[in-house]
């Protein structure tokens, strides 16, 4: 274990965050302050949320950590990047509604898919991640919930980490590395293959930080050539048109407006 | 001056939280962070 106590490490850009309520260490280079959330969704969600009140320069939430796999396809080792986070575990029996979903931030998303292309030894899935506070151990409960998700792997902490983020209205992003195939195994195959899970994580979040500072310094210096292409990958990548047909409506606001034309709002 | 003092922090304030649920994995990821910086 690491001693938080024992001050600057990592050739003096790592700096601990001694005034906080829980283990934080600020690595200065890429503008990235790695906490310590908490085991499950409301714990993660409280240190998560008071975490973006101590640092109001927060642009963007990354949850990490291990996962079973709920996707034969998927390996010990490969590194799942949530294009969305699922509640498996909302569990609304008065009513009928969709399981709440959170999408992973559709930026940061397009420069890891483009940044992490040079990455070699494990497979990095782009794909929908289920989250929930449970050990998954069987392999009928792992079907159970791929069926009702859709989602490739299953972990705990992620939708606690998105709520907190789309509270604040900010991104979120979730990457997990697969230590087991959420069976009977599972307890064990974690331990065994966390270091591997995490290294392999490790190897994707070094890319993304060092994409994300880049963009942060284009962005603060004004290099508006150097992010012009980012910006139109990501308006394209926007979500499809609604099926109803909408009119555009003038108004005191400069975002454009759409209501539907058959007069339903 | 303090102006100056505002900007030079905003310049280095954490932009990215990575938050690791575990002390377990969140040791190892620092490790990493300080091997690789």
């Amino acid at each position: 274990m690491v001693d938080p106590a024992a001050g600057l490490r990592g050739r003096h850009l790592t700096r601990f965050l001694p005034d906080l309520k829980l283990p934080c260490a600020h690595v200065l280079a890429w503008r990235m302050a790695l906490a310590r959330a908490g085991h499950g969704k409301t714990q993660c969600a409280v240190q998560a949320q008071y975490l973006i009140g101590r640092f109001p320069s927060a642009a963007l939430v990354v949850c990490v950590d291990a996962a079973g796999s709920l996707d034969p396809n998927l390996s010990v080792g490969d590194v799942v990047v949530g294009t969305e986070t699922v509640e498996h575990d909302y569990r609304l029996l008065f009513a009928t509604k969709p399981l709440p979903r959170f999408r992973g931030d559709i930026a940061a998303l397009m420069r890891l898919r483009g940044a992490s292309a040079g990455l070699s030894g494990f497979r990095i899935a782009f794909d929908v991640i289920a989250s929930g506070d449970e050990d998954v151990v069987s392999s009928s409960r792992a079907a159970e919930i791929q069926a009702q998700t859709g989602a490739v792997c299953v972990a705990w902490e992620g939708s606690g980490a998105a709520r907190a983020a789309a509270f604040n209205n900010i991104g979120s992003l979730e990457i997990r590395g697969i230590t087991d195939a959420a069976n009977k195994e599972a307890p064990q195959d974690f331990h065994d293959n966390l270091p591997i899970a995490m290294a392999n994580l490790f190897r994707l979040l070094e890319v993304l930080l060092t994409t994300e500072s880049r963009y942060a310094v284009c962005q603060t210096s004004g290099n508006y050539h150097a992010r012009a292409p980012d910006r139109k990958r990501i308006l394209s990548a926007r979500p499809p048109r609604p099926s109803v047909r909408t009119k555009r409506v003038n108004s005191t606001n400069t975002t454009p407006r759409m209501i539907p034309l058959d007069g339903s709002v | 001056m303090a102006t100056r003092g505002i900007d030079m922090f905003s310049a280095i304030a954490p932009r990215i939280l990575v938050l690791a649920p575990l002390a377990e994995e969140w040791s190892i990821l620092l490790r990493a962070c300080e091997d690789a910086i």
